[in-house]
């Protein structure tokens, strides 16, 4: 008997024979609920200045697994929510792509800037520094003074989970 | 009541203002924020990079709030949506018990037993809008001001359940309360870009200053995020040195704008500090000296 590759049921044993541990972290069940409406990318505010990055077609290519892991508009979400809060189908856009951004943040790929914040994160615990001047600024506007360094848990919670490698 | 008052990443680095003013705000209706330490990172940049990380460094967080029986308070629209989505995935108890894995090896543990609010809830929702009207002594009446609520308050809707997803009230509600004219800015709330300007800095620019030119003429923008504050403050300099646009809107969180009606001083409110497009001609509107 003939079965389209394209159905749902057997779509969604596809995705799950491809998917690994990162998958299963994202709500992406009703990715195979898309019609391609276009309803996320029309309310999408990056498209309509950058149409490289089109979060419909990111969708389409994650159903037919053909994404390319070197296109550099996969990071061009906002993460304003509003396709999430727009589709019909649920799909949540959004966690469809956070799921592809995910895996190639495994292999070592994300762009440097949102590395070095990441680093950042693990080397003081915060994405920016409590520097000597703000530390002088706080204290004459009356605030308490805080640890400039908290990034002890955050150094072992990225050792066990892999993070520091990706960084 | 007593929240665990998390700062979060920028606040306490770049926008102490907005600190500086809802410590006097909550001392004015007795409520005791609470300091913790250890309060590093909510998550939210490492989410696009590895969820699983980012829930736990947001439950490692909230878990630092239960060891206290506190409930949270943030400031910033990205902790505050962080968090709580963290809270909502974690009633799931199979990811639970993996994170609480990952966090006893740090000695914590995930229970869900706090709350995370943000400031403009806990002003609207919780304080309530009598309350704080009751305590407004100085009419902000002299001048017209243009909403900002910032994507991460509103949406994801069903999870962060604060306000509509697209047709917010709340925020104007409560700038209201001091007075001051509200402008309804034209369409619908475009986000003010940041997250973008790690990857491109001039598309991030171009939606901040098209933000900024939807409010319209107005004294001030009032913003609740520290993304958006320094999207549309900085992004204004920007705009003068790159694009040679003349905007010059001085960028208010609406904290620094309640302190105002409450009768604090500007220059304790840190209205004279951080703020690139100045504030002066705003306060002299409303016969406020600028420290």
């Amino acid at each position: 008997m003939h079965t389209s590759k394209t159905h749902p049921a057997h779509g969604s044993q596809m995705i799950k024979a491809s998917s690994n541990e990162m998958d299963k972290n994202q709500d992406i069940d009703n990715l195979y609920l898309c019609y391609q409406c276009g309803t996320c990318s029309g309310g999408c505010p990056v498209t309509r200045l950058v149409p490289e990055y089109n979060v419909r077609k990111i969708v389409k290519h994650k159903k037919e697994n053909r994404i390319d892991i070197k296109n550099r508009f996969l990071w061009y979400c906002l993460t304003c929510y509003v396709c999430y809060e727009r589709c019909p189908q649920e799909v949540k856009p959004i966690e469809v792509l956070h799921s592809i951004t995910n895996l190639i943040s495994k292999s070592g790929l994300a762009p440097s800037s949102l590395k070095e914040g990441n680093k950042k994160i693990l080397t003081v615990g915060r994405s920016s520094d409590l520097t000597k001047f703000t530390e002088q600024k706080r204290r004459s506007l009356g605030l308490p003074e805080l640890k400039t360094d908290v990034s002890k848990d955050f150094k072992e919670i990225a050792k066990m989970t892999g993070l520091a490698e990706m960084v | 009541m007593n929240l665990a008052f998390f700062l979060g990443c920028n606040v306490p680095t770049q926008v102490y203002n907005y600190e500086a003013s809802v410590r006097k705000i909550a001392d004015a209706f007795e409520i005791k924020l609470v300091d913790i330490m250890d309060f590093g990172c909510c998550g939210e940049l490492t989410e696009a990079m590895d969820y699983y990380t980012s829930v736990v460094f947001s439950a490692r967080n909230i878990a630092l709030a239960e060891k206290e029986n506190l409930s949270i308070l943030t400031l910033c629209n990205g902790c505050f949506s962080s968090l709580n989505k963290a809270i909502f995935v974690l009633r799931d108890s199979h990811l639970r018990s993996r994170v609480n894995e990952t966090l006893k090896k740090i000695g914590l543990s995930y229970k869900g037993k706090s709350r995370v609010f943000h400031f403009h809830q806990l002003m609207y929702d919780i304080v309530g809008s009598s309350k704080v009207k009751e305590k407004v002594v100085f009419d902000l009446n002299n001048v017209s001001v243009s909403c900002h609520n910032g994507c991460h308050i509103l949406r994801p809707s069903d999870i962060l359940r604060f306000d509509g997803p697209e047709n917010p009230r709340k925020l104007e509600e409560l700038v209201a309360l001091t007075g001051a004219r509200i402008v309804k800015p034209m369409g619908i709330e475009q986000c003010c870009g940041s997250v973008l300007s790690l990857c491109d800095l001039d598309a991030a620019q171009t939606l901040a200053i098209e933000s900024i030119e939807r409010k319209g003429k107005v004294d001030a923008i009032v913003v609740g995020c520290p993304f958006c504050f320094k999207q549309f403050d900085i992004g204004q300099v920007v705009a003068r040195k790159k694009f040679n646009k003349e905007l010059n809107i001085p960028i208010l969180f609406y904290a620094e704008l309640l302190g105002l009606a409450l009768g604090f001083d500007a220059k304790d409110l840190g209205l004279n500090v951080i703020h690139k497009i100045p504030t002066d001609g705003f306060l002299r509107k409303l016969g406020v000296s600028n420290g």
